[in-house]
């Protein structure tokens, strides 16, 4: 959703609500088996068995969701920090986007969360650091697309040939084994430039493709920064974006405009669950936990003294807590071992489930409270650039399916919650109140069509980072580094690295899942595929004798596994990518690590 | 029709197991009229719909000559075929057609006849040898050449025998990897070609079966002085309406459900997109 | 005696009008959505119903192809299948259509006729009457003229309105257009000389409004229907395609269907009918995970030839584009239809830049 309006996906995703495989009422865990009952029955065991945990001091916590409205966030923490009286509230994937967040927040790139997109389609060069945007965030790859359109250039850096890459002037692929290794050298490249301060005879002849990007950012007026979620391990990421903000600092003092630097968030809400304060180390607003005005605003709106701990993340809650309340969401396809996850859930004495459709999670629940889907419930999301956008509902949700703010707010009630908001105006309003940036929305630009976009988030802000010991870590190898591509026969005994691919959540959502024609798109058509893929560059293929869809053997010091192969043109060799949607089906190789060492042959 | 994509109830009569993951239906409509009504021409097809998982085309195994009733066979794949084959004798389906063109079998007539045939590809041409045989007089001789990857993926094991008990019929099978108790040829289609003598001035030559099989047999079959129009196949794509309405068929401006699946391979030459 | 077919109707009795069909027949016309956007919509009263208007995003195609319809429940009963087809017979006018999208409308019914004929489609569109609102001043990015499809309209309505001020000029299409007007038939007069004048004075100034530009639509065809499109040109243009789907969403001819049944429950189950998309790479995805049409470049060049080659003119006797302009205001990327048409007459992309 941007600017008010769904593009084609939003359009097919409301189908989802009648496709798929739904809770039509209440249910609760009797006996081992889900079966149904009223939602005072429900609301009440769920009630009943949350306090009983919260008052034997057993812990408990909350998941909110990027997939959910800021009003159902908003109130899920509430659910933790009033109700449960706990700071354990996360979502899932909040992380990865946070890693990027936590390097950036910084004057050079202070107010770029106003109008990102715009000023990104007027940049005379971006620097995208992508997994595919034009799958991952297909309303930026727009915006870039516009750039191109207007004259700009593209630098793209990224494990293979993306459609974006296509259109760079300049590509640098980034190694699997030290993957932030030529963000360092662009970095460095661009100081030694702007020392020098003769960007054109860089960009010569002999040139070599990190010193031709940092000489057109050299001679570009007004550069842009895209940074997705590349990698799913939260170390490469957080250095990524401080290489990435020490380059914007590089070049604003070099005497151009300040840099746009974009972060991407994974999911349609995250920004929004985030501002909600869906985060165990923030207050709504995105305060710090210590702030007194934001303690102020959230006694007055909450009427109590909640709890202003810090907690848990997504990923310790589920390993260590004894109740848990999931919001639209399902463990499996935010966690890093999804196995794990499921098992982890399975053992909870109280998992209570506010969930649209069935999934994993929700087989798992005790308590299974079914809301409204998309398209039947109404509310507000904040988009990656801040914009603040109504979602109206389109259609009632069958049976006793309720609102998900409704069946939230009756769970807060059924706790004896201090605050219970009677309605979703009542509501607007207390999140209006809570955090002051979107309290400075005038109410009618919200209903304007395109939604009303955040002034300064109030993000607390970090100094910037120290390149030199960024670069550092830059040069860090992950896992062990892939033997030299042998030029003959011996492909089948020789060393591959395994590595996980950045994270892609997209084509996992139920709405794309549950939709006859959406889940049939390119960007979830890979999860179609049940066995799994690893990606796998085609002279590597050629080498080994396989063709696209055949199933290779995997081995690695801590197990075996037979997988199928998607090649991938311009894709370093000698290395077998995850895709994130197919993390589980390779865990048992890596263990926890992030890149491992293999063997492969053709099974 | 009272509505062009209203399936029909049928009845599974019969299953048989033809190998682990194929199986042959033989199905009737429950409606005696629209029983009674229902006329075909080998290679054309059915829509077969499961109840609540969708319907898919499969072309028509059985030959029109055999009576009303009539057989596909299905090889699991999917979703639907995957329910399918939970189902059984007494269960009821949803028919709908029969679609496309099929063969031109009067074209056929006074000609020599060469099916060839990978795989899953021999039931649309199983139809066709069941109609010949049952008007034997009327065609030359036969030459039935079918391979599989492997001694049980071979379909029909038992009315191959029976068809080479036919009078001036030849019949040669064989497989990619051989397996136990096979003691015939081994290889891929095409080395059935050194095995039996063909005219092309007089035949007629049904090829049938995966995409690159197709391919490497028409070229033999061309090589060895078929004429292009005498070298008789059949299309897949994916099919939704099979009816020429939702376009998922189409290549360039054919439809393969309406003016297709079966065309020559100078009309398969001359199609592009 | 026979009515003659251009009547007049004063502004200030339209309304009276639309309140004698809201009578008797559903109304369906452009109106303001809650979110303040355009669309069309059932209305209530004559006052929802806009004049002025930009063209909704969403065609009117819905009304004669829903996005999802439900074409038959399947209920098992006693051990046995009942097929029950779903039986809809509403009447309903279609109000203050565009030229484009009614000559979209006459498309589809065409299609849908012909060869075998789809008889649920057939009875829709004989139960829908479209009503025109000549485009007197036409919008931004339209290049109807260019595909025969406005600004205004020689046959594809039922009743056609011009806008001249104080009073609408009435052209009567067919019956059913003639039935409509016949619900309040005191409300019309006969046209004179002077408002014929004034409607045609009006067509010319709107076709003035195009200047002689036009994206020549036939010269494209002809390198598209011979071959002449280089497959390198496809693959150009479409890394700047984002494969969203948008362009056959919005289009008011697109027409691709997919046929699915809803997961069954207590035996029962919904045959549905769905909008699909020729853009996603799945479209062609068969069970056996055979796929003929991988390639980006290849789905670009089957939705343009579908669109605009000589042998789908020849089959339906119309260029399956309107010239609405809706894919240039929805493109994600640079791969509209008059942008494309432009690089395949010129054999060159340049990214959409020229249109920038």
């Amino acid at each position: 959703m941007s600017e008010g309006r769904l593009c084609e996906r939003g359009w097919a995703a409301h189908d989802a609500a009648r496709w798929g495989a739904r809770f039509h009422e209440p249910h609760i865990r009797e006996h081992g088996v889900l079966r149904p009952a009223s939602w005072d029955e429900a609301l009440g065991v769920a009630a009943k068995s949350l306090r009983s945990l919260r008052d034997r001091g057993r812990p408990v916590g909350v998941l909110g969701s990027g997939r959910a409205s800021n009003e159902e966030n908003f109130l899920a923490v509430a659910l933790a920090r009033v109700a449960l009286h706990t700071g354990n509230v996360d979502a899932g994937l909040r992380r990865c986007y946070e890693d990027l967040l936590a390097a950036l927040e910084q004057p050079a790139a202070a107010a770029d969360r106003e109008d990102g997109i715009r000023r990104l389609e007027r940049s005379d060069v971006i620097v995208l650091i992508e997994g595919d945007l034009t799958t991952s965030h297909p309303r930026v790859a727009m915006g870039v697309l516009r750039a191109l359109r207007r004259g700009g250039r593209l630098i793209t850096a990224g494990w293979s040939r993306t459609q974006m890459s296509r259109l760079a002037t300049v590509h640098l692929p980034l190694s699997a084994a030290m993957p932030v290794s030529t963000l360092a050298a662009l970095q460095q490249a661009f100081t030694e430039l702007a020392a020098r301060g003769d960007a054109v005879s860089a960009g010569g002849g002999g040139a070599s493709a990190v010193e031709r990007a940092a000489s057109i950012v050299a001679e570009s007026r007004r550069v842009a920064f895209v940074l997705t979620p590349f990698d799913a391990d939260s170390v490469v990421l957080r250095t990524a974006a401080s290489l990435i903000a020490a380059l914007a600092d590089d070049v604003a003092a070099a005497g151009g405009t300040p840099p746009l630097v974009l972060p991407l968030p994974v999911r349609a809400n995250t920004c929004g669950a985030f501002d909600m304060g869906v985060a165990p180390h923030l207050l709504p607003g995105r305060r710090s936990l210590e702030d007194h005005d934001a303690r102020d605003r959230l006694r007055a709106v909450w009427g109590t003294e909640p709890c202003w701990s810090g907690g848990l993340s997504a990923e310790e809650m589920i390993d260590s807590v004894s109740g848990l309340v999931v919001l639209a969401d399902d463990v499996t396809e935010f966690h890093r071992r999804p196995d794990r996850a499921v098992a982890a859930l399975q053992s909870l004495d109280t998992l209570v489930v506010f969930d649209s459709f069935v999934t994993p999670t929700t087989k798992a629940a005790h308590v299974v409270l079914p809301i409204a889907a998309f398209g039947e419930t109404a509310g507000t999301i904040t988009s990656l650039e801040g914009r603040v956008q109504r979602w109206r509902s389109a259609a009632d949700a069958p049976h006793s399916i309720r609102p998900g703010w409704r069946a939230l707010r009756d769970l807060l009630d059924a706790l004896g919650a201090t605050y219970a908001p009677q309605s979703l105006d009542v509501l607007l309003r207390d999140i209006w109140t809570a955090v002051p940036s979107y309290g400075a929305i005038a109410p009618a630009a919200l209903d304007a069509a395109g939604g009303a976009v955040l002034e300064d988030s109030g993000a607390p802000r970090r100094a910037t980072p120290v390149a030199d010991a960024m670069r550092r870590t830059a040069s860090r190898r992950v896992g062990a580094a892939p033997a030299e591509a042998p030029s003959d026969a011996t492909a089948d005994a020789m060393r591959w690295l395994l590595r996980g691919e950045g994270v892609f959540d997209w084509g996992d959502d139920p709405l794309v899942t549950s939709s006859p024609i959406l889940r049939r798109t390119p960007a979830s058509e890979r999860k179609l595929r049940p066995t799994g893929v690893v990606m796998m560059s085609t002279d590597d293929a050629e080498r080994l004798g396989v063709r696209d869809g055949w199933t290779i053997r995997v081995r690695s010091r801590s197990g075996e596994a037979h997988v199928a192969v998607s090649l991938r043109a311009g894709q370093e060799r000698g290395v077998l990518f995850v895709p994130f949607a197919y993390r589980d089906r390779l865990s048992a190789l890596s263990g926890d690590g992030g890149a491992v060492e293999v063997e492969v042959s053709r099974a | 029709m009272p509505n062009l994509l209203l399936p029909s109830v049928a009845t599974i009569l019969t299953q048989r197991d033809e190998t682990p993951d194929v199986r042959t239906y033989a199905l009737r409509f429950r409606d005696p009229d629209e029983r009674a009504g229902f006329a075909f021409t080998p290679g054309q097809f059915l829509e077969l719909s499961v109840f609540g998982f969708g319907e898919a085309p499969f072309c028509l195994a059985s030959s029109p000559t055999r009576g009303p009733d009539v057989e596909v066979t299905v090889r699991r794949c999917g979703r639907l075929t995957d329910a399918l084959h939970t189902l059984g004798p007494g269960d009821e389906v949803g028919l709908r057609g029969p679609c496309g063109n099929g063969f031109d079998v009067d074209a056929a007539r006074g000609k020599d006849l060469v099916f060839v045939a990978g795989g899953i590809g021999l039931p649309p041409l199983r139809s066709l040898i069941w109609n010949v045989f049952d008007r034997r007089r009327e065609f030359g001789r036969v030459t039935i050449l079918y391979g599989a990857r492997t001694p049980s993926d071979l379909v029909y094991k038992d009315e191959l025998r029976d068809w080479e008990r036919q009078a001036d019929v030849t019949v040669r099978v064989t497989v990619d990897r051989t397996g136990p108790g096979w003691d015939g040829t081994v290889g891929m289609v095409p080395v059935l070609f050194d095995h039996v003598e063909l005219n092309a001035a007089t035949s007629l030559a049904y090829v049938c079966g995966p995409p690159i099989m197709i391919k490497f047999v028409v070229q033999d079959l061309l090589k060895r002085g078929f004429a292009a129009e005498h070298v008789i196949s059949t299309l897949e794509r994916m099919m939704q309406c099979g009816v020429g309405k939702c376009n998922h068929c189409c290549v360039g401006h054919r439809y393969l459900c309406r003016d297709g699946p079966v065309f020559n391979v100078r009309e398969i030459t001359e199609m592009w997109e | 005696m026979e009515r003659s077919a251009t009547r007049v109707i004063a502004r200030s009795d339209v309304n009276e009008w639309l309140a004698h069909i809201l009578h008797h027949r559903d109304v369906i016309a452009p109106t303001r959505s809650p979110g303040g956007d355009t669309m069309f919509a059932p209305i209530t009263s004559p006052d929802d119903v806009l004049w002025d208007f930009e063209n909704p995003l969403a065609p009117p195609k819905q009304f004669l192809l829903p996005q999802t319809e439900p074409l038959a429940h399947f209920r098992r009963i006693d051990g046995h299948m009942h097929v029950e087809p779903v039986a809809e017979q509403r009447e309903r006018v279609l109000f203050n259509v565009r030229s484009c999208d009614a000559s979209a409308l006459a498309f589809l019914r065409e299609t849908y006729a012909r060869d075998l004929a789809d008889d649920v489609v057939e009875r829709r569109a004989a139960s829908l009457t479209v009503v025109t609102l000549a485009c007197s001043v036409p919008c931004e990015l339209g290049f109807c003229v260019c595909t025969d499809a406005g600004p205004f309209l020689r046959r594809d309505f039922d009743v056609q309105l011009t806008d001249l001020g104080d009073a609408f000029f009435v052209e009567v299409g067919t019956d059913k257009g003639r039935a409509l007007v016949g619900l309040a038939d005191a409300l019309f007069q006969d046209a004179a000389s002077d408002d014929q004048a004034r409607r045609d004075a009006s067509e010319l100034a709107a076709r003035a409004h195009f200047g002689g530009e036009t994206c020549h639509f036939g010269s494209a065809m002809r390198r598209i229907s011979t071959k002449r499109v280089a497959d390198e040109l496809w693959e150009s243009m479409s890394a700047w395609c984002l494969d969203c789907g948008g362009c056959t969403h919005v289009c008011p001819t697109c027409y691709c269907f997919s046929v699915s049944d809803t997961p069954p429950a207590d035996g029962c189950s919904t045959r549905c009918r769905l909008w699909d998309s020729c853009q996603y790479s799945a479209f062609t995805l068969e069970a056996t995970g055979h796929n003929p049409r991988t390639a980006h470049g290849e789905r670009m060049k089957r939705r343009f030839h579908h669109k605009a080659s000589a042998q789908y003119f020849q089959r339906d006797g119309r260029v399956g584009c309107v010239g609405c302009g809706r894919c240039v205001k929805v493109c994600m990327g640079t791969t509209d239809m008059p942008t494309v048409i432009a690089a395949i007459r010129h054999g060159t992309w340049d990214g959409g830049r020229a249109h920038a």
